[in-house]
C-alpha cells in the first residue's frame, strides 16, 4: 500500500462482551460459553442483550436492530479511537458496512406484517429498514460522517470488504479517515435456513480443524474500525493499534474456495512485501463446520506452503461462534490487539485434529509471541476470499 | 488520468425493452413502460400499477433443470450479463479470470415478487417436508441479497472480487464506480458491473403506506407530481482499461470519465432540503472526470416524481451549473418505474444512449410546470442533441449520492 494506513479504534459488541478489553479478555479466556444440553433441531438464538443499547438517542427507536448494533460498535470505535463523538472534518470521513444478510430478519418482520395484516396495514417505521443501508445512514447522521458511505452485501466477507474498500478511499485521497465495519443479526427464518443446510452444530459448540466438529455455531455480532493515515494518527497522539499492511479479494466458483483463498492471502503478502515465513500469527476464519475449514485448510496450504503447519494459529470463531460478515472485522480486531500487546490467545477443544490436518494451532492461555505480523483470513462459503495482512506499528 | 475506463457492453432488460437497442428505441419514442401489475395480487394495495418486464420469456434462456433453483433476481441479472457480454464481443475464455470482477448494486436480491412466495420459502410449517432434490432450499440460499454477483460469478467462472452494492436507490450507480475504481487502480482490466432489482410487493406496500407512489402517472418535476411508480430492472455492463479494450479491437460505447459519492447525514427517508449533499457528488463526479460543468451537455436526471426530491435535485443542479444554468435535464422514471438498487446503473444506460445516438430522453407527463422546477427537463418528447459528455444521479434511502461523468469516445 503506498500510504500507511492504521487502525486507531477498535469497538465490537458480541452477545457475551461489548467493547474491545471485555472482547479480549472474552477471547483470551477461551470461553466458548454454554454447550447445549439436549440437541434441538435448531438452536436457540445467540443474541446481543438489548440492555448495550440502553444509552443509545431516543430519536434514534426507529432503528431496527442491525442499525442498533452496527451504531453500538461504532460508537465504541470512535470513543476508542479518542475522537469524542464527531471523529474530526466530517466531509473528510466516511463510513463502509458490510453485511451478510444486511435487513433480511427486517424484511421478514415486515413481510410477516402484511401477510397476516394486508398491503395496506405494514408498519412504515420497519418499512424505513427494509434497506440495508439504514444502518450507515443511521450511524453517518449520530456521528456526522459525511465521506463516501457504502454498504456492501456481499455475504461473509462484507465485513473485511468494506475494510478494504475504506483502505481503498483513504489511499485514493477521497478521505482523510474511514469508519468501517461488519454487522449481522439473526432472525428463526434465518437460523432454520442455515440449519436445513445442515451448517450448525448440534451441540452447539464449534471446534474448528478438530477431528470432533460437527458445525458452527452462529451469534449475532458488530465490529467496527476506524483507520487513518498513519502520520495523521501519529500527529493527533493517538493510539495506533496496528498497521494494515496488505489485503487481498479474490472469488470464484464454490467448488474453488480453497484456491480464492490462497490467491487472497497471497496478494496481502505481496501487497505487505513479505514471505510468509515472516508471519507470526494466523487468525484463520475457519467455524467448524468441516467443508468449510477444509477449504480453509486447503488455501492456507497452498499460500504459506510448509510454513502452515508451523506458524501459530488461532480461531476466533471457536469462542465467539460464527458471526458472518462481523467475523472477519472481529478477527482483524484481535489481530490488531494481539500485534498491540504481544499475546496471542489459544482456543479450546484443539487436542484431536481432523486427520491430515497439519496446523501448529495455539489451545489455552494467551502467549507472549510478540508477533510482528498477522494474516487474518475469511471464507465467504460461496465463493468470495478475503484476507488482511497487520503489521506492528513501531512506537 | 493513468488508466481510462470504457465502457464495451451493455445488457439491460427494462419495462420499455428487453435490450439496449429496444430500450434505446423506446427511449426515442418515450414509451410508458407502467402498467397494471400482474406479479402479485396488487388488488389489495394503495397503488395497482408498476413498471414490470413485458414478454420476457425466461425458459426461452434457462434448461428446464436450471429454471425452478433460480429466484427472479438471478434470472434478470443472468439475462442482462449475457447480453452485455455478447455485446461487447468479450472473448472470456482468452481473459485471466482471476483478474476479472463483478460488482452489483441491488436493494431486494431474490426476494420473491408476492408475500405468497415469501410465505413459502420461509414458513415453518415447510418444515421436514423439504428434501434434498426440492428447489426451494437452493431458492433460499438464491433469495439472499449477495447471491446475485456470485450468480454471475459462478456463471462465468470469474475469480476477481465479486461485490453486491446495497446503498438503496444509488446501489446501482455507486456498484458501477467501485468497478470503475477497480480498474483504474489497477486491479482489474475488466469489470462486469451493473444493478438488479426484481418487482416486489415489499416496497410496493411500503412505499404506498408512506403515500409516495403516484395516484395516477409518475409526473417528474410537474407541480401536480404526488409520487414515484415502482418499477423492475437489471442491466450488465461491461467495463474495460483502454488498453485492454484497444487491444482487442473491442467497439467503446464511451468513457465512463468519473464518479462521485456523499452523505446527507440529514434524515433516514427525507433528502436533505439545501441539495447540498447531491451538489457534492456532483461535484466530486466532474472533478473526477477531470471536466467542467459547462462541458456536460445533458444530465440523467434521479427524478423520482416525489414532491421532495425533484425540487431539491433541481437545487442541487444549480449549485454546480449554476442559477441560469441551460443543461437539458430529464428523469425517464416516468416511463420505467423506480427500480430500486438497479435503478442507478440501468438508468445511466440511457444516458449512454443520449450520448451516443444524438438525443435527449424526454420526461414524460410533465404538465404542468412547477415554478420551483424551472430548468429545461425536456418534457414530452425526445429530442436531437449532439452530445460530448452526460452526468447521470441516483440518489438513495439514508441520504446516499452518486452522480456519473460519461464522456463520447472519440476512438
Amino acid at each position: 500500500m503506498s500510504r500507511s494506513i492504521v487502525i486507531s479504534g477498535l469497538g465490537a459488541v458480541c452477545p457475551r462482551a461489548a467493547g474491545r478489553a471485555a472482547l479480549w479478555e472474552l477471547f483470551a479466556r477461551g470461553d466458548t460459553g454454554p454447550a447445549s444440553t439436549r440437541e434441538p433441531s435448531v438452536p436457540a438464538l445467540e443474541r446481543i442483550p438489548d440492555a448495550t443499547f440502553d444509552k443509545q438517542p431516543a430519536q434514534l427507536r426507529h432503528m431496527d436492530r442491525l442499525g442498533r448494533i452496527s451504531l453500538a460498535a461504532t460508537t465504541l470505535a470512535i470513543e476508542d479511537a479518542g475522537l469524542g463523538t464527531t471523529p474530526g472534518d466530517p466531509l473528510q470521513t466516511g463510513i463502509a458496512f458490510g453485511s451478510g444478510y444486511g435487513c433480511l430478519p427486517t424484511n421478514e418482520e415486515y413481510l410477516e406484517g402484511i401477510l397476516e395484516r394486508g398491503a395496506r396495514y405494514g408498519n412504515p417505521v420497519v418499512f424505513q429498514n427494509t434497506v440495508t443501508n439504514a444502518a450507515t445512514g443511521y450511524i453517518s447522521m449520530v456521528h456526522d460522517l459525511r465521506g463516501p458511505n457504502a454498504t456492501l452485501c456481499s455475504g461473509w466477507t462484507a465485513g473485511l470488504e468494506a475494510l478494504r474498500f475504506g483502505c481503498q478511499q483513504i489511499e485514493e485521497g477521497h478521505a482523510e479517515r474511514m469508519v468501517v465495519g461488519g454487522a449481522d443479526t439473526l432472525s428463526p427464518r434465518l437460523l432454520e435456513a442455515l440449519s436445513l443446510q445442515g451448517w450448525l452444530s448440534r451441540r452447539g459448540v464449534a471446534r474448528p480443524f478438530s477431528e470432533a466438529s460437527d458445525g458452527m455455531r452462529v451469534s449475532e455480532a458488530a465490529c467496527t474500525l476506524v483507520l487513518e493515515e498513519h502520520t495523521r494518527a501519529r500527529k493527533r497522539g493517538a493510539h495506533v493499534h496496528a498497521e494494515v499492511a496488505g489485503t487481498g479479494h479474490r472469488g470464484g466458483p464454490p467448488t474453488e474456495q480453497a484456491r480464492a483463498l490462497a490467491r487472497a492471502v497471497g496478494d496481502a503478502l505481496r501487497a505487505a512485501r513479505i514471505q510468509p515465513e515472516q508471519l507470526g500469527a494466523v487468525f484463520s476464519g475457519a467455524n467448524g463446520r468441516r467443508d468449510f475449514d477444509r477449504w480453509e485448510y486447503r488455501g492456507l496450504q497452498e499460500a504459506l506452503g510448509a510454513h502452515a503447519a508451523r506458524v501459530p494459529t488461532t480461531c476466533p470463531k471457536a469462542v465467539l461462534g460464527e458471526t458472518f460478515s462481523a467475523a472477519g472485522t472481529l478477527a482483524v480486531l484481535l489481530g490488531a490487539l494481539a500485534v498491540d500487546t504481544g499475546q496471542v490467545p489459544g482456543f479450546a477443544g484443539t487436542t484431536h485434529l481432523a486427520p491430515g490436518c497439519q496446523l501448529n494451532l495455539l489451545s489455552g492461555a494467551a502467549r507472549p509471541l510478540k508477533p510482528e505480523w498477522v494474516l487474518v483470513t475469511a471464507l465467504g462459503g460461496e465463493g468470495s476470499a478475503l484476507a488482511v495482512v497487520l503489521r506492528r506499528c513501531q512506537p | 488520468m493513468s488508466n481510462r475506463v470504457v465502457v464495451t457492453g451493455i445488457g439491460v432488460l427494462t419495462p420499455i425493452g428487453n435490450n439496449l437497442a429496444e430500450f434505446s428505441e423506446g427511449l426515442r419514442a418515450g414509451r410508458d413502460g407502467i402498467a397494471p401489475v400482474t406479479h402479485f395480487d396488487a388488488s389489495k394495495h394503495r397503488c395497482q400499477s408498476a413498471g414490470q418486464l413485458k414478454n420476457i420469456d425466461f425458459s426461452a434462456h434457462f434448461s428446464p433443470e436450471e429454471l425452478p433453483y433460480l429466484s427472479r433476481g438471478t434470472r434478470m441479472i443472468r439475462v442482462a450479463a449475457a447480453q452485455g457480454l455478447a455485446a461487447s464481443g468479450l472473448d472470456l475464455a482468452a481473459e485471466d479470470r482471476s483478474r476479472v470482477g463483478v460488482v452489483l448494486g441491488t436493494n431486494l436480491g431474490g426476494m420473491p415478487a408476492a408475500k405468497e412466495g415469501y410465505a413459502a420459502l420461509h414458513h415453518p410449517y415447510r418444515r421436514g417436508r423439504a428434501g434434498p432434490k426440492e428447489p426451494w432450499r437452493a431458492l433460499v440460499l438464491d433469495s439472499f441479497i449477495s447471491a446475485m454477483s456470485d450468480q454471475v460469478a459462478s456463471q462465468y467462472g470469474l475469480a476477481g472480487l465479486s461485490l453486491v452494492m446495497s446503498t438503496a436507490c444509488s446501489a446501482g450507480l455507486h456498484a458501477l464506480g467501485v468497478a470503475m475504481d477497480a480498474i483504474r487502480s489497477g486491479q482489474a482490466e475488466v469489470m462486469l458491473a451493473g444493478g438488479v432489482d426484481p418487482l416486489s410487493e415489499m416496497p410496493q406496500a411500503g412505499f404506498g403506506v408512506l403515500r409516495s407512489l403516484a395516484s395516477d402517472k409518475l409526473r417528474p418535476f410537474s407541480k401536480d407530481r404526488d409520487g414515484t411508480l415502482l418499477g423492475e430492472s437489471a442491466s450488465l455492463w461491461v467495463l474495460e482499461s483502454e488498453a485492454h479494450a484497444t487491444r482487442r479491437g473491442a467497439r467503446i460505447l464511451a468513457e465512463l470519465a468519473g464518479y462521485g459519492g456523499s452523505t446527507d447525514a440529514y434524515h433516514m427517508t427525507r433528502p436533505d432540503e439545501t441539495g447540498r449533499g447531491p451538489a457534492r457528488a456532483m461535484q466530486a463526479a466532474l472533478d473526477s472526470a477531470g471536466m467542467k460543468p459547462e462541458q456536460i451537455g445533458y444530465i440523467k436526471a434521479h427524478g423520482t416524481g416525489t414532491p421532495a426530491n425533484d425540487v431539491i435535485e433541481t437545487r442541487a443542479i444549480k449549485h454546480v451549473f449554476g442559477e441560469r444554468t441551460q443543461v437539458p435535464v430529464s428523469s425517464i422514471k416516468a416511463m420505467v418505474g423506480h427500480s430500486l438498487g438497479s435503478s442507478g446503473a440501468t438508468e445511466a444506460a440511457a444516458a449512454v444512449v443520449a450520448l451516443n445516438e444524438g438525443f435527449l430522453p424526454p420526461t414524460l407527463h410533465l404538465d404542468t410546470p412547477d415554478p420551483e422546477c424551472d430548468l429545461d427537463y425536456v418534457p414530452h418528447r425526445s429530442r436531437p442533441a449532439k452530445l460530448e459528455a452526460v452526468l447521470a444521479n441516483a440518489f438513495g434511502f439514508g441520504g446516499n449520492n452518486a452522480a456519473m461523468v460519461f464522456r463520447r469516445w472519440e476512438g
